[in-house]
């Protein structure tokens, strides 16, 4: 549907590198990326807002890399939302078919069902300056899709939303998108919105593609450090490769001083030069628990170095054996009572949980 | 003192210097001279011919001023620059000098092609147009392209990604945007149009019931040392002045 080859944006001292993407028709590519690292950039050439300065953009079986704009049939739902404020909200939605030719009552036809599911129907007469932060977002998104463009660009649509209305967007969204098949490209930095949305995912840092592919495959087994930065991984122990036995590779982790066990089919193991290969082990706060002493692979010679408690859930700071290294767990209040900083405590970290991810 | 009085305070004392001079006036107001200034065929034939090039002037310069805004606000291109400071030229160049250049262009050969085979305009109302025309198009260029600045350039790409061609774009979502800034423009260039003397003068020249604009008029009356007169003339343009700028500032609040 739309191919990226070796795309290349210059905007003042920032670039995108050589970045390659592949989205698949009806399905939706979710781009995760810290900011500033290019993701609306790559939105704006996608629609034609901005000169690639090398590569194409092959959408439908032709480059689209000079096509003006208008002629591209690709809607944006830009970060600002940019609601035009001389129009009504039933305007600024309509605007789209109505330049392309659609009457008045097509275009009515079209806009009273989404009015009424994104719970604007009550608002179409009033002007843009009335409306409130949400009421904005959803008349942009409506605009965003009401003309069943063959490909949706959506740069951190729901970002300034509260969470209830957020989720009930994602579903919203997410349904219309299976129903009518569209093919969406949204980028994002909230992970559980890539998650809930996306069918394959990308992550970019500093205007390079770090790791792209379906959603499971990279969320779960990210590659490089980077990559496992962007998914939120809070925890990296630099390790050595020691053995491979019984379907799993054995690291020695000197900052826990014992030995993890990371699954052999993990992308980034089975290669040859393993004991060469500059590693570094990931693990998710969540994925490391408190344990008992006598827990069948407790690690122990942990000191609690600082507890901080939110809701029903805390985090702690721990002090390695290795006291240059610190790790960040996440545990429920009831694992953590009568715990205090300055303790020892025994960890232990859930089996298959760790990831091998190479230094980049 | 606080920096905000003193800024109040100056403020309003700019507004005092033009209030005395206006207050000035009355010395030598009186109700006979105004009856006789109204009742003159040729101060109405100035108030007409004031008005009327005034106004025909906005919308000549508008004509240009819009799309050359437009692109100056938009575009980069071979020569904006040259363009963009050539706009300054009629602010320093005295409107006398303006004046005179534009009748040296009709001594050249070119110029007296123009007026032998297309239109006379020196000593004519056309010259009125044309004088006051040339000195206004720059700063009407200038506020047509501040109006177009303050409209986000978002605004027309966001409109091409929608379907818009760019003409398209520029008539629904830029124009209307900038239809106050754009209001503004229209204005002012109409309020130094009126008040255009230098440049007038010189290609027009003074005559009476021909050429004879209102700052014209009173430029002729205080040198032949009418001064009633004279202050009954300046005390229309004033009227006149204020109450478009009242309603113009009225229609844009709205």
């Amino acid at each position: 549907m739309l191919k990226i080859e070796n795309l290349n944006i210059v905007a003042g001292k920032f670039r995108v590198k050589n970045l390659s993407l592949n989205l698949q028709s009806g399905l939706c590519h979710v781009i995760v990326g810290t900011t500033g690292s290019g993701k609306t950039l790559l939105l704006e050439t996608i629609a034609g807002l901005r000169r690639p300065e090398r590569g194409s953009i092959i959408f439908a079986g032709r480059d689209i890399s000079l096509v003006e704009p208008e002629q591209r049939n690709i809607s944006y739902l830009p970060q600002d939302l940019c609601l035009f404020p001389n129009m009504l909200v039933r305007e600024n939605i309509c605007y789209g078919l109505r330049i392309n030719g659609f009457g008045r009552e097509e275009a009515d036809r079209r806009l009273q069902p989404l009015a009424v599911e994104l719970d604007i129907a009550h608002l179409l007469d009033r002007h843009i300056d009335h409306l409130s932060g949400g009421e904005r977002h959803r008349t942009a998104l409506a605009r965003a899709i009401i003309s069943d463009s063959q490909l949706i660009l959506l740069d951190e649509p729901f970002s300034s939303l509260n969470l209830g209305l957020k989720r009930k967007l994602w579903h919203y969204l997410k349904q219309l998108q299976v129903d009518r098949k569209w093919t969406m490209l949204l980028v994002t930095h909230d992970l559980e919105e890539a998650q809930l949305l996306g069918d394959d995912l990308s992550l970019i840092a500093n205007g390079e593609l770090v790791d792209t592919g379906p959603k499971s495959e990279v969320f779960c087994f990210p590659k490089t450090v980077s990559a496992a930065c962007i998914l939120g991984v809070e925890n990296f122990l630099p390790a050595r490769f020691e053995v491979r036995s019984n379907g799993f590779c054995e690291f020695y982790s000197p900052a826990l001083e014992t030995k993890l066990a990371v699954s052999a089919s993990y992308p980034t193991l089975g290669r040859d030069d393993m004991a060469e290969t500059c590693y570094k082990l990931g693990i998710r706060a969540s994925d490391i628990s408190i344990c008992s002493s006598d827990f069948a692979g407790a690690i122990r010679g942990c000191v609690i170095e600082n507890i901080f408690k939110k809701g029903r859930t805390a985090t702690l700071v721990l002090r390695c054996p290795q006291k240059n290294f610190s790790l960040l767990v996440e545990a429920d209040l009831s694992e953590i009572v009568g715990r205090a900083p300055g303790d020892d405590v025994c960890i232990s970290i859930a089996p298959g949980s760790v990831m091998a991810l190479i230094q980049n | 003192m606080t920096f905000r009085r003193a800024g109040i305070a100056i403020a309003l004392l700019t507004f005092l210097i033009y209030a005395a001079l206006i207050a000035s006036l009355t010395t030598f107001l009186s109700v006979d001279s105004l009856q006789a200034l109204f009742s003159s065929a040729r101060t109405l034939h100035a108030i007409k011919t004031s008005v009327f090039a005034a106004t025909l002037v906005v919308f000549i310069a508008g004509l240009v001023a819009l799309p050359a805004g437009f692109a100056l606000s938009r575009h980069d291109f071979v020569g904006r620059r040259i363009v963009d400071t050539m706009l300054e030229l009629p602010l320093f160049v005295s409107p006398a000098a303006l004046g005179a250049m534009i009748l040296i262009f009709f001594s050249t050969s070119a110029g007296i092609w123009i007026q032998n085979n297309l239109q006379q305009f020196v000593f004519t109302i056309y010259g009125i147009i044309l004088a006051q025309f040339v000195a206004v198009l720059g700063v009407s260029v200038r506020l047509c392209k501040a109006a177009f600045d303050a409209v986000p350039t978002r605004y027309d790409d966001m409109a091409r990604s929608l379907g818009a061609g760019s003409f398209a774009a520029f008539r629904t979502v830029v124009l209307p945007n900038a239809r106050r800034g754009l209001f503004a423009a229209a204005i002012l260039t109409w309020a130094k149009a009126m008040g255009e003397f230098g440049a007038t003068i010189t290609v027009a020249g003074t005559i009476a019931m021909r050429t004879e604009t209102l700052p014209i008029s009173i430029y002729m009356r205080l040198a032949s040392a009418d001064i009633e007169g004279a202050v009954g003339a300046i005390a229309l343009l004033i009227c006149v002045s204020l109450l478009v700028l009242y309603f113009s500032r009225f229609i844009s609040s709205r």
